[in-house]
């Protein structure tokens, strides 16, 4: 992306913010102006002294006070503005990144690791604030006062405006000349704290397999070696810096050598008073001060722009569903016909599922098995709209499901798929999502069906256990029936499992299948299991091999006439 | 100005390269000074004289020309005291999480100890490589200009030194309110980020939930949050910098002003003037690096506290060496042991058992039964209190742990994928496996049509968490991990309900391969896994229920045999086959 169109990018959200930022430009202008108009005060009293002249001093005293006073009020006003905008702005993208990625979910194909997201919220959007709050105003203001300076100086002779002008030229050189190195260094930087923060998380999230394996010690000094490499690149950073403030060093003192010798150069030929001389010096530290602002603000620019870039990809993820439906689905679910599906996964050209028929209807419970790959969550996936089919359609009660609107139609399904997500927060609160607002009571009761109950009483703190990083104290079986738990409290039409009860102890499948059997009265249950025991009591079987559907029928009809169903699912005939 | 115990508790054998910095930045400073006080000799001569002083103006180069060339030094000892300063801390951390361990990591949210780790460090560093040399700078360089000045002009001086201790002592008012509402910032957005992070990972489950809604507007109120509170903090901020600039104004503008006025009514020469005009300004250069460096250093103070409390935990300790029994047991002993995690109560009680040299030993059990927990204790990853456990002459206990951990290997639930790749991963358990050695257990483990699979064969990199591998191919990374540890325990926490047919079948074919000559450890959730094992103990709520083989536990445990019962009728139908 070119910097021109992340500028671009960047200022649309200013927009409805633009007169605040006028107004913080103004006050900007204001506080960097007031240093300079004291100091040449001063310069020019100093001058006077050895003019001669008669000035009136207590005023001179009073108003410098005054000036003084000025400066702290407007740095206030100018800080507080400043980063009020910045910030106003940062949530306003903070919320509005949420809402993309919620509604571009799941990214098919190679998405970002969500920490990588998560650091992109964080930390670069941080680096977006350099640029709302200190790089818009400190820009307009430096050429304005720079123009200014520039004149007075061509109105005392035009050979100062000139001298003035070659060297503010050669400082802002130095953003070009060093620009390239300067890109680099910043993202050899990055790159090499990325590897170490990567090493990082690995220390800490795989502390049980390297102290099983005695690999901490050699796993320790690979994070060794990562914080050297960042070391290096800090340092080379840091000496590139060092060249940098060696040329602008050098630019300012030949500016002053320049001004004295032009200074005294002119004095001879008396075309100019030396009493302006001190005036001269302080407002040259003036304009260097002002460019040194500006200069430390560019040398953040390729991170700020890098970091921007990776902000608005993010906020320009594709959708890959479009929630174009106007009708609200209402329910209950009588049919759910699939008519000659397809879907391809983008980025690859066999499609995963082919031509695809079948129809559920109320009160079934189906089973869909197959191998890996044979494109069983797939159809999961369509029907919970996180695709939608090339070709063909879903009717769901004779309505194609793009009819309806997302919301209405997700709320109309509970689905529990083998990893199942359980949220940072309580037990209690994970099943509540389920039904937000449900009562205590219901909430025991769907934990019941699902056989959480008993474990669930046995943990510390009861309900109120909070559910751990990654949910590690949890057993696999345990956090898939709070997820059921959480499916059943939700109460919809249409219950999906997908390998829902894979990490369960026989014991506890047992039990809550017979309670599902109970619970499930006239809903649609369509479940995915590689268990022959989770699957032999379904009403009827669609049996699944790349991408088409092979067969139908009861787990004995199967078994007795279909020769690939033997081999494949109950693992005949492989030894 | 704030420097403390704790601060200087962080930066524990960096002080020589915080000195050294500070000396280098001080030198620069004075440097600078006499610099200016050369150019206000030029000046004056010019004016006065009419003719531009030579020799002063080399002197004036040459002080221009040694700050140019220290400026290197000073940006390259900046960057290395940084270093040293993050690299000290993060060793120690690092030291600290080993010896906390599990029960540390598991408890505690790992996303905020690596949030330590790698960015608190981070903002701590520049406290030590850029505050600290400034007000040392401030303190000798400045300090000393204002003690000249006073020798010039009393009053200037004076007011020049209101101003700096003011801009000095000001963060000692200011910093109370700055450090709670930064903290309240910081806590913010770590707020935000944990569950922004658990929301997006959970995102395709959440897009199922009527809930979704509701997070959504939460987490939109908690981005609203940190706006109030950075502004909140910014209140702080801004006021503390209005009086910022009031001081550093009052010593830079008000004190030449002032000077300026003694000129005009005469008691102060054109040339000393002159002077002060030139060299205030850069006695007040260090004084504007360091109310910058303030706030650079700052956000470290912030995250100090954070450090400081880690590094401070509370370490639970394994129990200390013990003596092996004098005769000489077989099998690996687990006598009497009880335990609990830091919170809670006792996961395992008084358990004794017993793995028999180049036999199989299982454990048996509902969920949450303790297995799992036993077999991470006897891995040496709980630091056990109570009880005893060894084998032959090696025992288990906070001296001795890391040789009796080098005996075994484990093939976890959940086995971690390091962000590496493939063959980095399976390198982990022994580093210098050769390239046949690598083919060969890849073989023995039934990776060999994963790795086929992958894009650039055993050097493709895993991905966060593994996410390319399944449950069941992590499972078998480990265990080919285990054939390359060549270890004489293997513990194996089987995961295989989780798993299709075709996984299993691999996983039980390469554990037969694995488990040869060796003792074994099985954490079986299925019956039909453990059938031929040597013996089986049965756990029930921490305790052992019963022990002895399939068929006496058959006979004599109606514990077992109910639990058999409730698993037979769900036994798969290829076990089913396979019997008949």
């Amino acid at each position: 992306m070119k910097r021109f169109e992340i500028i671009s990018s960047l200022f649309k959200y200013l927009h409805s913010l633009r007169w605040y930022m006028v107004l913080n430009v103004v006050i900007c202008f204001v506080y960097e102006l007031i240093p300079m108009a004291s100091l040449f005060l001063i310069s020019y009293v100093i001058g006077g002294i050895i003019r001669g002249a008669v000035m009136n001093y207590q005023g001179f005293l009073l108003a410098l006070i005054i000036l003084t006073f000025l400066q702290a009020s407007f740095g206030y006003i100018n800080m507080w503005t400043e980063h009020d905008i910045a910030y106003r702005i940062l949530y306003k993208l903070r919320q509005d990144i949420y809402a993309r990625l919620e509604r571009a979910q799941p990214i098919f194909g190679k998405g970002m690791s969500s920490a990588e997201i998560v650091s992109i919220v964080s930390n670069d959007m941080n680096l977006l604030e350099w640029f709302y709050a200190h790089t818009i105003n400190i820009f307009i203001v430096t050429v304005v006062i720079s123009l200014m300076i520039l004149s007075f100086y061509f109105h005392l002779h035009p050979l100062l405006a000139l001298n003035a002008l070659l060297w503010i030229v050669g400082y802002l050189l130095s953003a070009v000349i060093f620009k390239k190195r300067s890109e680099e260094d910043g993202h050899e930087v990055r790159k090499n704290y990325g590897i170490l923060a990567r090493f990082g998380v690995d220390l800490v999230q795989g502390l049980k397999d390297l102290l099983t394996f005695n690999a901490w010690r050699r796993y320790l000094q690979r994070f060794g070696i990562a914080v050297d490499n960042y070391d290096e690149a800090k340092k080379k950073d840091a000496l590139r810096r060092a060249r940098e403030y060696m040329y602008t060093l050098c630019i300012v003192t030949l500016l002053t050598l320049c001004t004295l010798i032009i200074a005294s150069h002119l004095k001879i030929s008396s075309e100019f008073s030396l009493a302006w001389l001190p005036t001269l010096i302080s407002l040259n530290a003036c304009i260097v001060k002002l460019l040194n602002k500006f200069m430390s603000m560019s040398s953040q620019f390729s991170s700020i722009f890098a970091a921007s870039e990776r902000v608005i990809n993010l906020l320009n993820v594709p959708i890959s569903v479009e929630d174009k439906g106007g009708l609200v689905f209402e329910g209950p679910i009588e049919t759910v016909v699939f008519e000659d599906v397809y879907y391809t996964y983008p980025g690859t050209s066999e499609p995963q599922i082919k031509g695809l028929s079948f129809s559920l209807k109320k009160g079934e419970q189906v089973a869909l098995v197959g191998e890996s790959g044979s494109g069983k969550t797939t159809i999961i996936r369509l029907i919970q709209r996180y695709a939608d089919p090339q070709k063909g359609r879903i009717l769901v009660n004779g309505r194609d499901i793009r009819e309806y609107t997302l919301e209405s139609w997700r709320n109309a399904l509970s689905v529990v798929s083998q990893h199942t997500y359980l949220f940072k927060r309580s037990v209690e609160d994970n099943i509540a999502m389920g039904r937000p607002g449900a009562s205590k009571e219901e909430i025991r009761q769907a934990a019941k069906i699902a056989q959480a109950h008993e474990f669930i009483e046995d943990f510390p703190k009861g309900y109120d256990t909070e559910v751990g990083e990654r949910a590690l104290k949890i057993s696999g079986g345990q956090r898939q029936r709070l997820s059921i738990a959480r499916a059943i409290l939700k109460d919809s039409s249409f219950i999906i499992f997908d390998e829902a009860q894979s990490s369960l102890d026989s014991a506890n499948e047992e039990r809550l299948n017979m309670a599902m059997n109970d619970f499930l009265g006239n809903r649609v249950f369509l479940s995915i299991a590689h268990r022959i025991s989770s699957i032999q009591n379904s009403h009827r079987i669609l049996f699944m091999d790349k991408g088409c559907l092979v067969a139908s029928g009861t787990f004995e009809e199967l078994s007795e006439q279909n020769s690939l169903f033997r081999e494949k699912i109950l693992g005949e005939g492989q030894g | 100005m704030l420097i403390n115990r704790a601060l200087l508790f962080l930066a524990r054998g960096s002080k020589r390269y915080i000195l050294r910095v500070s000396f280098v930045v001080a030198l620069t400073a004075f440097l600078n000074l006499i610099q200016f006080y050369t150019l206000s000799k030029i000046v004056s001569g010019l004016v006065q004289e009419l003719s531009l002083d030579l020799p002063l103006l080399l002197l004036f180069l040459a002080m221009a020309f040694l700050q140019i060339l220290l400026k290197p030094l000073v940006l390259s000892w900046t960057a290395n005291c940084e270093a040293h300063v993050k690299r000290n801390l993060r060793e120690r951390m690092l030291e600290k999480i080993k010896t906390l361990g599990l029960t540390y990591t598991d408890d505690a949210r790992s996303g905020a100890l690596y949030t330590l780790l790698l960015d608190r460090v981070e903002a701590l560093g520049p406290y030590y490589s850029t505050y600290i040399p400034a007000l040392f700078t401030v303190l000798s360089v400045s300090v000393g200009t204002i003690i000249y000045i006073y020798f010039i002009n009393a009053t200037t001086a004076y007011i020049m030194l209101a101003g700096l201790l003011g801009v000095i002592i000001l963060p000692l008012f200011t910093y109370k309110y700055l450090w709670s509402t930064g903290k309240e910032v910081w806590a913010e957005y770590d707020a935000f980020g944990s569950d922004f992070l658990d929301l997006i990972q959970g995102m395709q489950t959440l897009k199922n939930l009527p809930a979704c809604k509701v997070e959504k507007e939460k987490i939109q109120a908690k981005a609203k949050l940190i706006h109030k509170k950075t502004m909140d903090n910014m209140k702080v901020t801004t006021i503390e910098n209005f009086l910022f600039e009031l001081f550093s104004g009052t010593g830079s503008v008000l004190s030449i002003a002032y000077a300026a006025y003694c000129g005009l009514k005469g008691e102060i020469g054109f040339s000393e003037l002159v002077l002060i005009l030139f060299i205030v300004r850069s006695c007040f250069g260090p004084v504007q690096v360091l109310m910058n460096a303030w706030h650079l250093g700052f956000n470290g103070l912030s995250a100090s506290g954070k450090i400081t409390d880690f590094l401070k935990t509370e370490e639970r300790q394994m129990r200390s060496y013990f003596d092996p029994p004098a005769e000489k047991s077989t099998g690996l002993q687990v006598e009497g042991v009880s335990f609990s995690y830091s919170t809670g109560a006792r996961v395992l009680k008084d358990v004794s058992v017993e793995l028999e040299d180049g036999k199989i030993t299982a454990f048996v059990g509902e969920s949450g039964s303790g297995k799992s927990t036993l077999s991470s204790l006897i891995a040496g990853l709980y630091p056990y209190r109570e009880g005893k456990i060894y084998w032959g002459s090696d025992v288990l206990s906070k001296e001795s742990c890391e040789n009796w951990q080098s005996k075994l290997a484990a093939v976890w639930q959940e086995p971690y994928l390091f962000n590496l790749s493939f063959k980095d991963n399976l390198l982990i358990a022994k580093e210098d496996a050769s390239e046949e050695e690598l083919h060969e257990v890849i073989e023995k483990s039934e990776l060999k049509d994963v790795v086929d699979k992958l894009p650039q064969g055993i050097n493709t990199l895993v991905g966060e968490h593994g996410a390319r591998f399944s449950g069941g191919e992590r499972q078998r990374l480990a265990i080919a991990r285990c054939f390359l540890r060549d270890a004489e325990l293997i513990l194996f926490d089987e995961a295989t309900s989780s798993l299709d047919e075709k996984n299993q079948k691999s996983i039980q074919a390469a554990m037969e391969r694995l488990a040869e000559n060796k003792t074994l450890c099985i954490i079986a959730h299925r019956i039909s896994t453990i059938v031929n094992a040597h013996k089986i103990y049965l756990l029930e709520d921490g305790c052992i229920m019963a022990s002895g083989n399939h068929q006496e536990l058959i006979k004599n445990s109606p514990e077992y045999v109910e639990l058999l019962a409730r698993q037979a009728s769900l036994v798969s139908f290829d076990e089913v086959g396979g019997e008949i």
